[in-house]
């Protein structure tokens, strides 16, 4: 069922792009359970311009439970730990539904990025700090300078 | 238990036949008497009745065999005539230990059984070789009487052996002391000094036991503080589970009553037991037949209603429920005043995929089902059987499209545990108001619940989770639920906007669908519109309330085990935290 779903995911994908998702393939043709996709920064924010690789694992018993999905390009996000690519958010934890796709939970994580995130439970720590301190420019300054470093140009 | 030491002395005491206090043995003055304290201590053949930490004590004695026995002879070069034998003794009152030589196994028994008889509360024996060396241990043959051991366990006292000059000195001094208070050695002196001359003066035997369990103080008050203090615990535990108990039973009743909602509240994590699943209405999709349970699948049909079209399949129906959107053709589509206010429920006939297996549903003729067989939630969702079953009793009792629950009202799961009671008293905790209303609002209607719910899963998630919308949205929603109550959430199938829209849209895609949203549904699968509607569907629905991950098991896996250990043994505590 897992596969089925997800044949029908990527054909509904390719038919009808996500302005938030420009690529997501497989990693290997025979392996539909390890994607891989590009996440375009969220416009008007400090990540705008930035493409940000994701590798996302998909569970044998999809989609009852939701898929894994880590940031392969360090992103510089309250949310998200710059070493790992974890990302916290409670989609992909607590309230997935299978009513989800892959494509409206990588939506999510750009509306994640563009709504700033939460400081109070980072995995970032420096830059929930900043922004606990209330250095809103400093932030947006780290975060512009470590997207132009990681996630631009390559 | 074996015996340490074996201290021997003169003890004079009154008879108690005639003194009023028995218990007076005193030492007498020991420069003029005998005192012994032989230096191999004492082997012990066996512990029966010692107590450790307690000496044993007594007034030594030979005891009697039968006059004509043999043993009496070849015990004859041991034994002085006028040895102290339990006739010298006073008849009761104090406590004796005998002795004797240790002759063949024959007379070994007998002396036994003698001192069984005389009451004797120990037995000490010695080898007949006159020798000073220590004395073989208990497990020797020498101690063996081919009754396998048998004796150690049926005379009810300790028998210990010492060697054979320490035996013959006592039973020399025992027939010394075996007669009147004049009669004993330095009698005179003894009298003059103030002895009673109708007192006895015999020797005294002090057995120690060593001291393995005899505590010093320290410990013994280091114990009492240990035991009050395991008391103080154990009562505070007892009290504490006894309270949490009751809160169990009540948060048991408060569920049954449906006035709490455990997983919307991110209490506990619920599935759906198959025999609940069994209940829900199974009809083939598009022709309203049902399959499984007529009632409450006519009942989920009578909810939905709308203007009667005059179709083939309405006309086939029953005449007792009005009528269904259940037209089989896919392009006639629903009137719009389907969706009446706040009893809004989308129809099967709007739901064209099953939004888990994303399979859209073939729709049947009641002339010929052959439609797909799909599962109505109490939500009006419907799905496939077989994704939803799965679904709900596995991973959640919530709804995938609607995050209601799909449980009757009013289940409690089997087990509530004291986690469970915590995270409803801390909900409690955070929203005072609201819990208020919970407990007050009995009669409150379903859309009351749900702002209320919703405003109390905002606060719980605004202290301690993360939201995955953005957060414009979430109090787009939130204004929404609380600012009118009587305005039912709106439902996801309806909702158009992306994340940004307005309310007012928002309110009137409730009351007045549009109508290319109403045909939408009905539109063949290859249209691009209606999967660009049912991708936004599923794009607005991520800002909808969150459906937590069983708690309980989250928290399981976040405490130490020591925090485990003391929540076991306190289970109010811990109450400070959040999750």
């Amino acid at each position: 069922m897992a596969s089925k779903r997800l044949v029908k995911e990527l054909q509904t994908f390719h038919r009808d792009p996500s302005s938030a998702v420009l690529v997501l393939e497989p990693v290997s043709d025979d392996d539909l359970t390890n994607l891989r996709a590009v996440l375009k920064g969220p416009d008007d924010t400090a990540y705008e311009g930035g493409l940000f690789n994701l590798s996302i694992t998909i569970p044998p018993n999809y989609p009852s439970t939701p898929p894994s999905i880590h940031f392969l390009t360090p992103c510089c996000h309250p949310n998200v730990n710059f070493k790992t690519g974890e990302i916290c958010l409670d989609l992909l934890k607590t309230s997935w539904t299978p009513a989800y796709g892959v494509v409206s939970t990588l939506e999510a994580v750009q509306q994640l990025m563009g709504a700033g995130g939460e400081p109070d439970s980072p995995l970032n720590i420096d830059l929930a700090k900043l922004l606990r301190a209330g250095d809103l420019v400093g932030a947006e300054g780290l975060v512009r300078l470590m997207t132009r470093v990681h996630a631009m140009g390559r | 238990m074996s015996a340490t030491s074996l201290r021997v002395l003169t003890a004079e005491f009154p008879d108690p036949q005639w003194a009023s206090s028995t218990d007076t043995i005193q030492q007498v003055n020991s420069s003029i008497s005998y005192w012994a304290l032989p230096s191999p201590a004492p082997v012990t053949l066996s512990t029966t009745n010692a107590n450790p930490g307690s000496d044993l004590t007594g007034l030594l004695y030979y005891p009697d065999l039968p006059p004509n026995d043999a043993c009496n002879d070849a015990a004859a070069p041991y034994v002085p005539k006028n040895v102290t034998r339990r006739s010298n003794l006073p008849v009761a009152g104090y406590d004796v230990i005998a002795v004797a030589p240790w002759l063949s196994p024959d007379c070994v028994q007998k002396y036994l059984r003698s001192a069984r008889r005389t009451g004797g509360r120990a037995f000490i024996f010695f080898l007949p070789d006159n020798s000073t060396m220590p004395v073989p241990g208990s497990d020797d043959p020498t101690w063996a009487l081919g009754d396998g051991e048998n004796w150690k366990r049926e005379n009810p006292y300790p028998v210990y052996a010492i060697p054979g000059t320490t035996g013959n000195e006592l039973l020399y001094q025992s027939s010394l002391y075996s007669g009147n208070v004049t009669d004993v050695p330095h009698g005179q002196l003894l009298t003059e000094t103030g002895v009673d001359p109708r007192n006895y003066v015999r020797l005294f035997v002090d057995i120690s036991t060593g001291g393995g369990t005899a505590l010093p103080s320290l410990w013994v008050f280091l114990l009492v503080v240990l035991g009050i203090l395991l008391g103080i615990i154990g009562c505070t535990s007892l009290s504490m589970h006894i309270l949490q108990r009751r809160r169990r039973i009540a948060l048991r009743r408060r569920v049954a009553t449906g006035e709490v909602d455990l997983e919307a509240l991110g209490i506990k994590r619920l599935t759906v037991p198959q025999e609940v699943l069994d209940k829900m209405p199974l009809y083939t999709y598009g022709s309203g037949a049902p399959v499984a349970h007529p009632s409450t699948a006519r009942d989920g049909a009578a909810t939905t209603p709308s203007e009667p079209t005059t179709t083939l399949a309405e006309s086939k129906l029953s005449t007792s429920t009005s009528s269904r959107p259940s037209s089989p053709f896919p392009n006639i589509r629903p009137t719009p005043t389907l969706i009446r206010g706040n009893s809004y429920h989308p129809s099967p006939l709007q739901q064209p995929t099953c939004a888990i297996c994303l399979d859209d549903f073939v729709p049947g003729t009641p002339d010929s089902p052959t439609g797909t067989i799909v599962r109505e939630l109490p939500c009006h969702h419907i799905f496939h059987p077989e994704c939803v079953d799965a679904f709900l009793r596995d991973s959640s009792s919530l709804c995938p499209m609607c995050k209601k629950s799909a449980l009757p009202k009013g289940y409690c799961p089997r087990v509530v545990t004291n986690a469970m009671v915590r995270r409803e008293r801390m909900m409690r905790g955070l929203q005072p108001d609201a819990a208020g209303d919970v407990e007050s609002g009995a009669t409150a209607g379903e859309e009351g619940v749900q702002t209320r719910r919703r405003s109390m899963m905002m606060s719980w998630g605004g202290q301690r989770r993360f939201f995955s919308a953005p957060s414009q949205e979430m109090q787009a929603m939130d204004a929404a639920g609380s600012g009118s109550t009587t305005r039912p959430p709106p439902p996801a199938a309806t909702r158009t906007g992306m994340f940004g829209t307005s309310l007012a849209r928002e309110r009137r895609s409730v009351t007045q669908p549009l109508p290319t949203q109403q045909s939408q549904p009905v539109q063949p699968p290859s249209n691009p519109s209606r999967r660009e509607w049912a991708r936004e569907r599923a794009v607005a629905m991520l800002g909808r309330d969150r459906a937590p991950v069983d708690p309980d098991a989250e928290e399981a896996m976040r405490t130490p085990r020591w925090r485990k250990v003391l929540q076991g043994v306190f289970p109010n505590m811990g109450g400070g935290r959040a999750s």
